[in-house]
């Protein structure tokens, strides 16, 4: 236990470069903007139009009394949209990445509080959070362009570590939660099937357009047992992702393949794990920097150099 | 931000493990921490879907669409919106509303509860099995 338990703490605890933070905290923040922006409509609207006695207020604002105005409401996402972009950028990053992650949670979380929780924008959300706290706009910023990225330090991997584990853990509870409502049943394909065939049924009578190929499987049964298998596999097996890097790469590719098969079968898209970013913090987003001599911003390089130039100018040793 | 010691960034770690895992075990699901229950039920064949229709003026059904019904294009929110109406005594407000939003071709609106076999209705057969009419309104011209 010992043993493991140091094995652990080396593994969130090593140090880390600071690009591969910088890195997460752009896919993160670009994601997190872009959702807002695609569902801005939704979003602007959240106050009003809708029937508002449906509003069941959850987590950060389980003590609301009644749903906020209007004009609350969109000037909370302007501002959670603004303060994206700021993220993204890393522009005062020590006020803007706290208060984004802040407004992101209270956006989000009005979302979820018209009577339905929105699974879809969960893990986006802490990751948000775990970033938006940390040191991750020390390199890879507008407000740090042109000067040297810092050494690799243990305060810019533990958070993307974190991250990494949040991922495997919000798979590994809802393989849990299959096990705990559905029992060893669920396996069986009968209610996977029915789901699918659900999803599709209520397409048609809300007036979408169904799947076709939902309305193809659903009649050969015998296929969603070994599905129903494999997603709890999947699932439970998440923790595999932190062994090593093909259990990692065999993992991320099972699992984004489960997500496009719900979109393909049920038109039900999880954007996040779909973009891949879900599972970002998994790799090392580093990879490709320049060297360490030479270690300028290459996306917002001041000196005009790109990193190839940059690389081609590299100091012989000596 | 202020530079964590070791033992303080164990603590945030620990402790926000814990929080991310902790509605499973209080069995509680909210947002964002969740049991992410995502799928879970056992579905049987046979499901209940509340909806709405239009009704021509010759009397055939026509389907809505879901921003008309609820203002949304999420299925999950529109069956949702519908549900929560009938089951709280507001099916006639709903279909007020929807009815302000048809256009000329439909002269009733129905708040519907249906049961459906779920197979028959993905493959597009014959799947209603029954039907209670919650609220039902006219369309004014």
């Amino acid at each position: 236990m010992a043993r493991w338990w140091r094995a652990a703490d080396r593994w969130f605890f090593e140090p880390a470069p600071a690009l591969r933070l910088a890195r997460f905290r752009v896919l993160t923040g670009a994601f997190a903007t872009g959702y807002l922006l695609v569902r801005l409509r939704v979003f602007l609207t959240l106050g009003d139009g809708t029937d508002r006695r449906d509003f069941e207020p959850v987590g950060v604002l389980w003590w609301l009394q009644r749903p906020l105005a209007p004009e609350v409401v969109r000037g909370l996402v302007a501002v959670t949209l603004i303060l994206g972009v700021g993220f993204v950028l890393g522009v005062a990053f020590r006020i803007v990445g706290p208060l984004f992650a802040a407004a992101l949670l209270v956006a989000t979380t009005y979302h979820s509080s018209g009577g339905q929780l929105l699974w879809f924008e969960n893990l986006f959300v802490l990751h948000v959070l775990i970033v938006g706290m940390s040191r991750s706009a020390d390199t890879f910023s507008l407000t740090t362009r042109g000067s040297r990225a810092p050494i690799d330090d243990v305060r810019y991997g533990w958070p993307v570590r974190l991250a990494a584990v949040t991922t495997v853990l919000t798979y590994v509870l809802a393989g849990l939660a299959k096990l705990r409502i559905g029992g060893i049943g669920w396996m069986n394909g009968d209610s996977l099937r029915n789901h699918v065939a659900y999803s599709a049924a209520r397409l048609r009578l809300l007036g979408g357009t169904p799947s076709p190929l939902a309305s193809v499987l659903v009649d050969h049964v015998w296929l969603f047992s070994p599905l129903a298998v494999m997603t709890i596999v999947i699932e439970l097996g998440a923790p595999i992702a932190l062994v090593g890097r093909r259990c990692r790469w065999v993992w991320v590719a099972a699992t984004w393949m489960m997500h496009v098969a719900i979109l393909a079968t049920m038109y039900v898209v999880f954007p996040y794990p779909l973009s891949l970013i879900a599972f970002a913090p998994l790799f090392e987003l580093e990879s490709g920097r320049a060297h360490e001599g030479t270690r300028r911003h290459a996306w917002l390089n001041t000196t005009g150099t790109s990193r190839w130039s940059a690389r081609r100018h590299r100091p012989r040793p000596g | 931000m202020v530079e964590h010691p070791l033992l303080w960034r164990r603590a945030v770690v620990i402790a926000f493990v814990l929080v991310v895992v902790s509605p499973a075990v209080r069995n509680r699901d909210s947002f964002p921490l969740s049991t992410y229950p995502v799928y879970a039920s056992v579905r049987p064949r046979d499901a209940v879907i509340d909806t709405a229709l239009g009704e021509g003026p010759d009397g055939t059904e026509r389907r809505l669409s879901m921003s008309v019904i609820a203002g949304t294009d999420d299925p999950l929110i529109a069956e949702q919106r519908v549900s929560s109406a009938i089951d709280s005594g507001r099916a006639d407000d709903l279909c007020a509303r929807i009815a302000s939003k048809v256009g000329d071709d439909v002269s009733a609106v129905l708040v519907v509860r249906e049961l459906h076999d779920v197979v028959e209705a993905a493959s597009g057969g014959a799947s209603l099995r029954s039907r209670s009419v919650e609220a039902r309104c006219e369309v004014r011209p």
